[in-house]
Parts: C-alpha cells; sequence; structure tokens
C-alpha cells in the first residue's frame, strides 16, 4: 500500500466576489464540519410499554483561518468590515498537490477580523477568523 | 515552481540599507570591516498558504576585540543606527562571541533578526 498523504502549502483562499486572494497573508486554514445530534429520550406510557426518542443529527461548518493582520485599504482587515455581516463567497484549495487537487466553495458569513494583539518588537500581528459557512461547502473532485 | 527562495537579493538589500547610513556591511566576512555588519542567511520564516515565506537574514553587528563594558557600548550604537534604518528586529536580539576563520579572536557582537519579504 501507499501511504496518501498531502502537505498543506502552494494552496489558494479567496474571498467575495473581487475576488479577493488572500493565501499570502493566511498562516493556517481548515474547513471544519461539526456534528450536532438531538437525541429524545424514550417515553413510558400507563401500560409499561414505551414510545421510541428520536435522534437526529446535522452538519455545520466553519471556515477557520489564521492571517497576519493586514490593514491596508486593500487588506483583508477592510474587507471584513467592509462585508461585516454579509454572506459572501469563498474558495479553498488546500494544495497545490496534484494527487490531491480538491478544491471547496461556499459562502460564508463575515465577521468584522480582530485587530492589535500582544505588544511586540519582534512579532507580527496576527488574528484567528472563524466564519460560520452557509448550508454545505461544494467540494470539487477532480477525476472523481 | 522553485521550492526555496533565492536568499542573495535579501542578503544584498539589507547590506545596501546599512550601507546607506553608513554602517559597514558584507555577506562575507572577508569583506566586514570593524565596526560593521556581518549580513548572515538564518534560513526561512513564516510560512504562508500561497507557498511564500520571508528570507530569515541575521545582521550580526560586530566591534573589534576590546573591553568588554565599552564593547557593549559600541554595539548598542550601532544597533540603534541599524534599527533606525531597519526596524525593529523580527526576533529577540542575542550577544554572543562571533570568531572568524583564520582569526583566533573572538569578537563582541549582537545579532539581530529580519524576515525579508
Amino acid at each position: 500500500m501507499t501511504i496518501q498523504a498531502f502537505k498543506p502549502i502552494n494552496g489558494t483562499l479567496s474571498l467575495g466576489s473581487g475576488p479577493l486572494a488572500v493565501a499570502s497573508q493566511v498562516l493556517a486554514c481548515e474547513l471544519v464540519p461539526t456534528e450536532k445530534v438531538k437525541e429524545t429520550d424514550p417515553i413510558p406510557v400507563l401500560s409499561g410499554e414505551e414510545l421510541a426518542g428520536d435522534s437526529s443529527a446535522t452538519v455545520t461548518w466553519r471556515l477557520k483561518f489564521k492571517i497576519f493582520q493586514d490593514l491596508r485599504a486593500a487588506g483583508i482587515v477592510k474587507f471584513s468590515y467592509d462585508n461585516s455581516g454579509d454572506e459572501v463567497a469563498f474558495a479553498f484549495v488546500p494544495t497545490d498537490d496534484t494527487d490531491h487537487a480538491a478544491s471547496f466553495a461556499g459562502d460564508c458569513v463575515v465577521v468584522p477580523i480582530k485587530v492589535g494583539g500582544p505588544v511586540s518588537k519582534t512579532d507580527r500581528a496576527q488574528s484567528d477568523v472563524d466564519w460560520r459557512v452557509v448550508g454545505t461547502p461544494v467540494p470539487d473532485w477532480p477525476g472523481a | 515552481m522553485a521550492y526555496f527562495l533565492d536568499p542573495v537579493p535579501a542578503l544584498d538589500e539589507v547590506v545596501a540599507r546599512l550601507q546607506g547610513v553608513d554602517i559597514e556591511a558584507a555577506v562575507n566576512t572577508a569583506h566586514v570591516n570593524l565596526p560593521g555588519a556581518w549580513v548572515r542567511w538564518a534560513g526561512y520564516d513564516s510560512l504562508v498558504l500561497s507557498g511564500e515565506e520571508f528570507v530569515r537574514v541575521e545582521v550580526v553587528l560586530l566591534v573589534g576585540a576590546m573591553p568588554l563594558d565599552e564593547a557593549y557600548r559600541q554595539l548598542v550604537a550601532l544597533a540603534e543606527e541599524a534599527v533606525e534604518e531597519l526596524g525593529y528586529p523580527d526576533g529577540p536580539v542575542r550577544q554572543q562571541a562571533t570568531l572568524f576563520a583564520n582569526d583566533p579572536v573572538a569578537l563582541p557582537s549582537l545579532v539581530l533578526p529580519y524576515n525579508v519579504a
């Protein structure tokens, strides 16, 4: 068996209709699914029988990334202020590895990005970004 | 696509900027005049999703062999001039003794790290 793995490098992340290409600012990027399970308990009745409980599950998604803050007028921080609360398109390509050339597109809700951080003479300011994805991202699996 | 960024343009840029404020600077140790700066390549830093990264450059400020208290004062004065031009370093500044090939004397030095895009 051959181990199948890729290195998350030489990828892209673009935001909005522009689109704004931000991969040069991005230190880490993840498209994260979370399962939420809803269960109800069985309901006993007088006869001793039980009405079975229900369970259902939904999956929600978040686009999480870490960036170098960019306070220029053309930068991602201003983009986040300008589009606060808006649904914007995103496209994420994790790698240029042709064996793992999947891409993911969808819409996410923009929240303004944190500005500043610990006082430092040496470290560049960074922010963790965590935006809700609307619906389910659409993957593209070339060769599938 | 090249896997590694050529470090020489970044080194040359730092040398030129230091020379622009009258600090003797060179990449090759044979060309370093004291007091002055040896500008050396220390690797890469801060990889981003696009694959770009910074060239890690260390500015090694050097003064001649002398009593250490005087050497430290001269190093700090030299560092003030360098930081005025290059900005705050991109990492901890450290003091060390530096030995060059064919010279048995350890030189007092101060190392200023920079990430050059």
